[in-house]
């Protein structure tokens, strides 16, 4: 059977009925503006460097990478917390983890990146080389492989600060 | 309790509207678990009409996305779906039918949403076709003829194909006549060295198009046609320009440079 199916399959009946059963409306949270760590804080004179988008999907697509063979989602959907593509992503790398399962990836080649439609639309076309991918559902459960290969994507961002947030992210036609 | 009713209507109607494969209708394999995860991006007004030039004879139609199952009888929602168009502007989500079968969705706004089942323009569809129509490539004619010429002579090039070509073609539902001519000839020489030229050569002693080979060899020679000047009739009515041109390589023939040697005759 199609990955596609599969997962949606598997992932589109809970995602539906959770979001039924809530009652109360889910209000994503604010924009978070602390920096990293390692980066020190700016002072009031300084004005933090605004990233570009390329820069930023870059990064996103690095934490892409890092969120399925890790199964560490929470920086991944950082970068999108009110994209529910993200969460569709991560939903699919948690039900492999849960469930003992593992990935190995090495992630998307990023071949060519350009504004897509107006660019008030903060939207983003590009093409990926993609690694092929190993991974199993379950802790001993069968490998299984996808070739990898190019592939198209779409994703729309909103300022937030001096950088991003992804509002959605999907598959173009190629 | 309500509201899980109403939910569970949508989950039924999601269903019933996404057969198997239509989900994954325009997009491609999924190379990885990203992809697998991810759904097809709406499709944009721009994208519908590129594919209306795509498909020519297929009908293209939507159907309103609602929040929920409030519609009228014309299918128009009470609550659409929202989006942001390629555009950037607010529109509504549709699922985009191509002769009945889903295709997508896509986004648009009621201004897009009432162009999506107008015919292509047929001169899109001509200017898109131009390049695809199987204009014939020249045949080349060499002088000295039999595969066989002359070191540090003139060597005579010209082909026949000088007069206009008409293709007929159905384009939804018309009939419509390509018509095109070669406007120039790009010699190839076979030695490294080519040349164009708007004519088309003629035959000896003419040696309008010619070329002077300097040392013996075995090359391949051949011309190309830029097909131009052309136009196009629908239904036999008047001709309309059509400002594109082609080029159209021609086959390689084989031609032996040799030398000429001196031959003592006895008279």
């Amino acid at each position: 059977m199609h990955v596609r199916r599969i997962l949606a399959l598997a992932l589109a009946g809970p995602l539906l009925l959770a979001g039924c059963s809530d009652p109360e409306p889910i209000l994503p949270d604010p924009p978070t503006t602390s920096p990293s760590p390692t980066t020190p804080s700016p002072t009031d004179s300084e004005t933090p460097e605004q990233e570009s988008a390329e820069d930023f999907i870059r990064r996103w697509a690095d934490e892409n990478q890092r969120m399925f063979v890790t199964g560490d989602t929470e920086r991944f959907l950082s970068l999108g917390p009110d994209c529910d593509d993200c969460k569709r992503i991560a939903e699919t790398v948690d039900g492999i983890y849960d469930g003992g399962g593992s990935v190995e990836w090495d992630g998307w080649k990023i071949l060519n990146l350009a504004p897509r439609g107006a660019p008030s639309a903060n939207a983003f076309r590009f093409v990926v080389r993609s690694a092929p991918t190993r991974y199993r559902e379950t802790a001993n459960g069968p490998w299984k492989q996808l070739e990898g290969g190019r592939g198209v994507q779409l994703i729309v961002l909103k300022p937030v600060d001096s950088s991003w947030q992804v509002l959605e992210s999907k598959e173009l036609p190629g | 309790m309500m509201r899980r009713w109403v939910c569970l209507v949508v989950i039924a109607a999601f269903l019933a509207l996404v057969p198997a494969g239509a989900a994954v209708a325009g997009c491609g394999e999924d190379v990885d678990l990203t992809f697998a995860s991810q759904e097809c991006a709406d499709k944009s007004s721009a994208e519908i009409e590129d594919m209306k030039t795509q498909y020519p004879t297929a009908t293209w139609t939507v159907r309103q996305l609602c929040k929920d199952d409030g519609r009228t009888p014309e299918g128009v929602c009470f609550n659409p779906q929202e989006c942001t168009t390629a555009a950037g502007v607010p529109g509504t989500r549709y699922t985009l039918y191509r002769d009945g079968e889903v295709f997508g969705t896509a986004c648009l706004t009621a201004d897009e949403e009432r162009k999506v089942g107008d015919p292509p323009p047929i001169r899109i569809l001509v200017l898109k076709a131009f390049e695809n129509l199987d204009w014939p490539a020249s045949e080349l004619e060499v002088q000295p003829p039999d595969g066989r010429t002359l070191v540090n002579l003139d060597t005579n090039f010209y082909t026949s194909n000088t007069e206009a070509t008409s293709i007929p073609v159905s384009l939804v539902q018309a009939r419509v006549v390509v018509t095109a001519e070669p406007i120039a000839y790009r010699w190839h020489f076979g030695d490294g060295s080519s040349t164009t030229t708007t004519s088309p050569g003629a035959p000896y002693p003419d040696l309008d198009v010619a070329h002077v080979y300097e040392t013996t060899d075995k090359v391949l020679v051949s011309v190309d046609t830029q097909y131009g000047a052309a136009s196009f009739t629908v239904n036999g009515g008047p001709p309309e320009e059509i400002p594109s041109t082609i080029w159209i390589n021609g086959e390689d023939q084989d031609l032996e440079v040799v030398e000429a040697l001196p031959q003592l005759v006895v008279r």
